[in-house]
């Protein structure tokens, strides 16, 4: 996990078995309620993450969707 | 590669998971039916056993494939190598278990030889679908020698299975009773047991929010584990009653380790109101134990003459229907939602699928169902019995009542985003 100089947190979970990155995600949202967006980076498309950050009100983007790597922005609605 | 490719049509794991959910009704109407022949039942085709297959085949294996052609793929980020094998495999399947079910319930050689022979066809096929991916894995490892046992186990109760079906026929066998109670083993402790043992080091840490357990524990529950299933299955085919019960402690200590690492998730993880789900999975894990304890007990020859049936209640009813209904609480709702994400629409929350009333309805119904069950077998009380499988069969009715809710949620997103 990184701070880069926009102030974005970056969580880099590439090399992670399952359930890691799934974990290190939604664990560094619970861990901090007063975040609102947060940049991660996997190695294959998170649709086993989609649900929990639906159910818990967070967006998401794609910045890089290619083979082996994804990196999404992800984003705590505001309405 | 992308996600969609991992995610199979998803009326395939869902077509399973409703087999399963209406053989779950139909199992309680069983038992009601024959509440009178369980307590002096001690094997042999006809109606017991019938209801015992469509416990077995019609809800542990239905969800066991459900589960795993959908969430290996998700879970190793492997595709499918073809997806002809996965379509072929309910149009085997179901024939194959209505077949062999029915043939059981009318003593009939022809239906139980065709069932038995369609549904070894399907779960071969199965072996294949889950074998081939698995082999392919280059990640979790704990896991995948669960799977890999559990697969084993599978191959191992397919032969005994047709090996007892022909029995009943030719009457080849030298000792029925004894091959009987190796299938037994390994259906419940060898494909089902390793089979949830091997998910829920993956789902419990996930749903928990939690690290990994510790690897020397998962390591030595796995040793343990599976030192237990093949000195039962030796101990009892080479009739050495004290190795059963020496091989059977072994996999006490080893599911006694997985419990201890899977409570340390619940623990250590971040979230802590994991809900009704994990109410009956931590009961289920009790049951786990006891069922073990009750089958070394039943080996000393210490339960009398409703040993056999408390033990099979208390095995099949509740360690793994209760699982498998926890575990499917959580997953049915997270298949439908990873399937419910078209671009043009956002969509719904998993808590809007999964609505609460006929979750706790079915947990009422099964956990009395369930304390009823034990105490009539125990006082051999029949009626106690059909009070049971009634209250059960409500409780089945609930769960069925999720499960379409949450197809119907799913047809409607599909409907509202493509007008």
């Amino acid at each position: 996990m990184s701070v880069e100089n926009d102030g974005l947190t970056r969580i880099d979970t590439t090399g992670m078995e399952p359930p890691g990155p799934f974990v290190s995600i939604m664990g560094w949202i619970e861990a901090n309620p007063s975040a609102t967006e947060v940049i991660v980076r996997l190695e294959r498309n998170p649709v086993y993450l989609f649900p929990e950050l639906v159910e818990i009100n967070w967006d998401w983007t794609y910045l890089d969707e290619t083979p082996g790597q994804v990196e999404l922005h992800l984003r705590k609605q505001t309405s | 590669m992308g996600a969609q490719t991992r995610l199979l049509p998803p009326l395939l794991p869902f077509m399973f998971f409703i087999i399963a959910a209406l053989s779950h009704v139909a199992v309680w109407v069983g038992l009601f039916l024959v509440a009178d022949d369980v307590a002096a039942y001690t094997g042999g085709p006809g109606p017991v056993l019938s209801v015992l297959h469509l416990l077995t085949l019609g809800v542990f294996v239905a969800t066991a494939i459900g589960a795993a052609i959908q969430l290996l793929p998700v879970a190793t980020g492997l595709a499918h190598y073809s997806l002809i094998p996965a379509r072929l495999l309910p149009w085997l399947f179901l024939p194959g278990i209505a077949l062999l079910i029915s043939g059981f319930q009318l003593t009939d050689p022809l239906f139980m030889s065709a069932g038995a022979l369609l549904t070894t066809i399907a779960l071969l096929l199965f072996l294949f679908i889950v074998g081939s991916m698995i082999w392919r894995a280059t990640s979790l490892k704990f896991a995948i020698a669960h799977a890999w046992v559990a697969l084993s186990a599978l191959f191992g109760l397919v032969g005994l299975g047709v090996a007892l079906v022909i029995d009943f026929e030719f009457a080849w066998l030298a000792d029925h009773q004894s091959v009987a109670a190796q299938h037994l083993v390994l259906a419940a402790y060898g494909f089902m047991g390793f089979l949830a043992v091997g998910f829920a080091n993956i789902l419990v840490p996930m749903f928990a929010l939690a690290q990994s357990p510790p690897e020397r524990l998962n390591q030595a529950s796995f040793a343990l584990l599976v030192t237990g299933l093949a000195g039962v299955v030796a101990s009892l085919n080479f009739d050495v009653p004290g190795l059963t019960v020496l091989a059977a402690l072994a996999g006490v200590i080893g599911a006694a380790l997985h419990i201890k690492a899977m409570t340390g998730c619940l623990q250590s993880g971040m979230r802590k109101k994991l809900g009704l789900s994990f109410a009956l999975i931590k009961a289920a894990w009790a049951m786990m134990l006891l069922s073990m304890g009750l089958g070394i007990a039943q080996a000393l020859g210490l339960l009398g003459d409703q040993g056999p049936a408390l033990f099979g209640f208390v095995l099949l009813f509740g360690w793994l229907l209760t699982y498998i209904k926890g575990m499917l609480q959580r997953i049915v709702p997270f298949l439908a939602a990873m399937n419910m994400s078209k671009r043009n629409r956002k969509p719904p929350r998993l808590s809007e699928l999964a609505t609460g009333l006929p979750l706790k309805l079915h947990a009422v119904c099964h956990g009395l169902a369930l304390l009823i069950g034990v105490a009539s077998i125990v006082a051999d009380q029949s009626d106690g019995l059909r009070l049971a499988a009634a209250i059960g069969f409500v409780g089945a009715l609930g769960f069925c009542w999720f499960c379409l809710s949450v197809l119907q949620s799913y047809f409607s997103y599909h409907k509202a985003a493509d007008s």
